[in-house]
C-alpha cells in the first residue's frame, strides 16, 4: 500500500529502493518476481496506461534532480559510478538507458555495449575487456550487458568458455562459483577505489518477450533489431533464467547489489533506475568544489580586471 | 516538410564557409538572430522559439540518430571548437542529450598528457574515432594544435618534433595533415561536421563574470582562462587561418553565431540533423530470405500465444 500512496504522491523512497534490492541471505526467486509494478490499492486497479503515464510524468520530474547530482559528480571528480544493465532479450535496455539518461550531461556519460566477444576479448581473461571499460573520476559508466553474460551465456552454451580456451572440469560447480568469487572481488576493488556499482536486472516474463519480439517483427522501424538467433535462445528460456537467479543470488553483497527491476511497463524501469542512480551519487556526498581563500582572492582580482576592461 | 527542409539547407549555406575562402570573423556576427520575425522579438520570446526548433529538430535527430544505428554504415564526427565561454558544454548537453549515450560518445580533449606527446598531434583523437552507427563528438580537437599551439608556439618544444622551422610552411602542413586525414575519413565513412561557435569579446566577458559571480559556477573559473583572453586577438586571426585554409568540400566549417546561447543550439542541431539525413541513411530492407524467416519466426510466436 505504501508503494501505491508514493507513487501518487511522486516519492520514491528509499522503501521501495529497498524492496527491490536483493539481501545478503534473502535469495531471490525470479520465477516468482513480479515483472509488473503493482501499485494498486486495495480493490482499485490503476490502469496501465495511467500507470505509464504517471511513470514518465515522474521520470520528467525528477530529471532535474539527476542532472544536478550528476553536475555535483562531474564537478567533484573523485568518485565514479558503474551501472550495470542485464536482462533477457527484449528487456528493452536500450530504452531503460536512454530514458534514464535523457537530461544529464553526456559528457559525463561514458556507456558502452557489450554483444558478443571479439577475438582479441577472447584472448585475454573473462573480465579483461570490461576493466578497459571503466568510468574515470567524475564520470557515470553504463554497461548495457556486462561481465555477468560470463556467468550466464557460457552455462547455457558450453562451447563458448572452448572459444575462451577454459574448461569446466569436473566439478562444474566449483567453476562457477569461482566465477562468482572473481566477480564478487572484482567489484570490491571498483568498490574501494570510489566506484560505486549499481545492478539493474530488467525483469520481464516469456510470455512479454514473444510479445515483443512480434511487435518488432512487425514494425518495419524496428524490424533490424530482431534476429532469429533471438528465437533459439527463447528456446532455452528456464536455463537462462535460473543462471540469473544463481549468478544475482550469488552476487549481491551490501556494497555491491542487485536490485530486480520490473520491466514489463514503460518508463517504470527507467524511473526507477533513475532513483536508485541519483540516490546514489548523493549517498557519495559529492558536490561543486570549494573555492580556496587563494582562488577567492585571484578571482577577486579577476572580476576586478574585467569591470575594468573599457 | 519541405519548407522545414529548405529551411535547413540555408542555415547550412548561410554559416558555412565556402572552401577557398578567405575568413575575415569581423565579418560574422555573433550576435545574429535571423531575420524578419526574430528581429522583433524581446530575449526571452527569442529564447522560447529557439527551444521550440529546438524540440523540433530533437525529434528529427533522434530518429536520423536511429536510422544511421540501424544502417551501420556511416560515422559521423561533431567537432567542437571555440574560445571559453562560447557554450561547448550547453551544446553537447541540449543538442545531444536526446540520445541514447551509447550512441553518440563525447571526448574531451584537454592538455596533452607526456605519454600522447611521445605521438603525432592526431594520435590521441584518432583512438577516440566514433564507430559505424554512432555520433562522436569532439570537445575541442585536433584544431587545437594550431590554435592554442599557434598563439603560444613555446608549446612545440614539449613535442620533440624533428628539428626544422616552426614557421610559415610548418603551419601549413599541419592544415594539410589535417584535410587529408578527414578526407582519408570521408572516403571511408565517417562524416566530418566542424563548429566553430563565435562569441564576441564582450559576450565573453559577461560570461567569465556571470561564473565569478555564481557560487555553483565558481569552480570552472581560471585566472588562466583570464590571461588567454589577453590573447584574443592572435586567437582570432589564428582562427581565420585556420577556417580558411582546413573547410573543404568534404568537411566544411560552420560558423555558429554564440551571443545567443540557444539561438547557437538550434542551428548546431539543424545543420547536424541535416547532415546526418543528407547521408541517406534508412532501415536496412531485408532480403527475400530474411523476410522468409521473419515471417517464420512471427508464425512461430502468435501459435505460441
Amino acid at each position: 500500500m505504501e508503494v501505491a500512496a508514493a507513487f501518487q504522491n511522486g516519492l520514491i523512497g528509499k522503501e521501495i529502493i529497498n524492496g527491490l534490492q536483493v539481501k545478503p541471505g534473502k535469495p531471490v526467486r525470479l520465477a516468482e518476481s513480479d515483472p509488473c509494478w503493482d501499485v494498486s490499492v486495495k480493490g482499485i486497479e490503476i490502469k496501465e496506461q495511467e500507470l505509464q503515464a504517471r511513470a514518465e510524468e515522474l521520470l520528467e520530474l525528477k530529471r532535474g534532480l539527476l542532472a544536478e547530482a550528476q553536475d555535483k559528480l562531474y564537478a567533484s571528480d573523485r568518485n565514479a559510478v558503474l551501472v550495470l544493465f542485464q536482462g533477457m532479450a527484449g528487456a528493452d535496455i536500450d530504452a531503460a538507458i536512454q530514458h534514464m539518461m535523457t537530461g544529464v550531461n553526456p559528457q559525463g556519460c561514458q556507456a558502452f555495449n557489450f554483444s558478443r566477444p571479439s577475438t582479441e576479448d577472447l584472448d585475454h581473461n573473462f573480465l579483461w575487456r570490461y576493466s578497459l571499460a571503466l568510468p574515470e573520476h567524475g564520470r557515470i559508466g553504463i554497461f548495457n550487458h556486462s561481465y555477468y553474460d560470463e556467468v550466464i551465456y557460457p552455462k547455457v552454451n558450453p562451447e563458448a568458455l572452448a572459444r575462451q580456451k577454459v574448461r569446466v572440469g569436473k566439478k562444474p560447480g566449483e567453476f562457477w562459483r569461482a566465477r562468482y568469487q572473481d566477480i564478487n572481488n572484482f567489484e570490491r576493488h571498483l568498490v574501494a577505489n570510489n566506484i560505486a556499482v549499481l545492478k539493474f536486472f530488467l525483469h520481464i516474463s516469456k510470455d512479454e518477450q514473444r510479445q515483443r519480439f512480434l511487435k518488432r517483427i512487425y514494425d518495419p522501424k524496428q524490424r533490424w533489431r530482431f534476429s532469429p538467433a533471438d528465437l533459439e535462445e527463447r528456446l532455452h528460456w528456464d536455463q537462462y533464467l535460473e543462471a540469473y537467479e544463481q549468478a544475482i543470488n550469488a552476487t549481491s553483497p551490501e556494497i555491491s547489489p542487485w536490485y530486480i527491476l520490473p520491466a514489463e511497463q514503460a518508463w517504470v524501469p527507467s524511473l526507477l533506475a533513475a532513483n536508485i542512480l541519483t540516490e546514489t551519487i548523493l549517498d557519495l556526498g559529492v558536490d561543486f568544489p570549494q573555492v580556496s581563500e587563494e582562488a577567492r582572492a585571484e578571482q577577486q582580482a579577476a572580476r576586478q580586471q574585467l569591470e575594468e576592461e573599457s | 516538410m519541405a519548407k522545414k527542409a529548405a529551411k535547413d539547407s540555408d542555415l547550412l549555406e548561410l554559416f558555412q564557409v565556402q572552401p577557398g575562402s578567405q575568413v575575415d570573423l569581423s565579418q560574422h556576427d555573433p550576435g545574429w538572430i535571423g531575420s524578419g520575425e526574430l528581429e522583433e522579438l524581446g530575449q526571452e520570446e527569442l529564447k522560447e522559439r529557439a527551444v521550440e526548433i529546438l524540440e523540433e529538430n530533437r525529434l528529427r535527430l533522434a530518429e536520423a540518430q536511429e536510422k544511421l544505428l540501424a544502417q551501420n554504415s556511416y560515422a559521423v564526427l561533431v567537432i567542437l571548437q571555440a574560445m571559453d565561454a562560447a557554450g561547448k558544454d550547453g551544446i553537447i548537453k541540449h543538442v545531444m542529450s536526446a540520445f541514447n549515450p551509447q550512441n553518440c560518445p563525447v571526448t574531451s580533449f584537454k592538455v596533452p598528457t607526456p605519454q600522447e606527446l611521445d605521438h603525432d598531434f592526431i594520435w590521441r583523437n584518432y583512438k577516440a574515432l566514433p564507430e559505424r552507427g554512432r555520433i562522436g563528438i569532439f570537445n575541442r580537437s585536433y584544431y587545437e594544435e594550431v590554435l592554442v599551439v599557434k598563439v603560444h608556439p613555446e608549446f612545440l618544444e614539449g613535442q620533440r618534433l624533428p628539428p626544422g622551422k616552426r614557421a610559415g610552411k610548418f603551419w601549413k602542413k599541419r592544415y594539410r595533415s589535417i584535410n587529408n586525414v578527414e578526407r582519408h575519413l570521408t572516403i571511408n565513412g565517417t562524416r566530418v561536421v566542424k563548429f566553430f561557435l563565435h562569441i564576441s569579446k564582450g559576450e565573453q566577458k559577461k560570461r567569465f563574470l556571470k561564473r565569478l559571480e555564481e557560487p555553483e559556477k565558481n569552480w570552472k573559473f581560471s585566472t588562466q582562462d583570464l590571461v588567454e583572453r589577453g590573447y584574443w586577438d592572435e586567437y582570432m586571426a589564428a582562427y581565420e587561418t585556420m577556417l580558411s585554409a582546413t573547410s573543404t568540400r568534404w568537411a566544411p566549417w560552420y560558423i555558429i553565431p554564440a551571443d545567443h546561447k540557444w539561438v547557437a543550439r538550434a542551428i548546431v542541431s539543424s545543420i547536424l540533423t541535416s547532415t546526418i539525413l543528407e547521408l541517406g541513411v534508412d532501415y536496412p530492407a531485408l532480403s527475400e530470405e530474411e523476410l522468409e524467416v521473419m515471417e517464420a519466426a512471427r508464425l512461430q510466436l502468435e501459435q505460441e500465444g
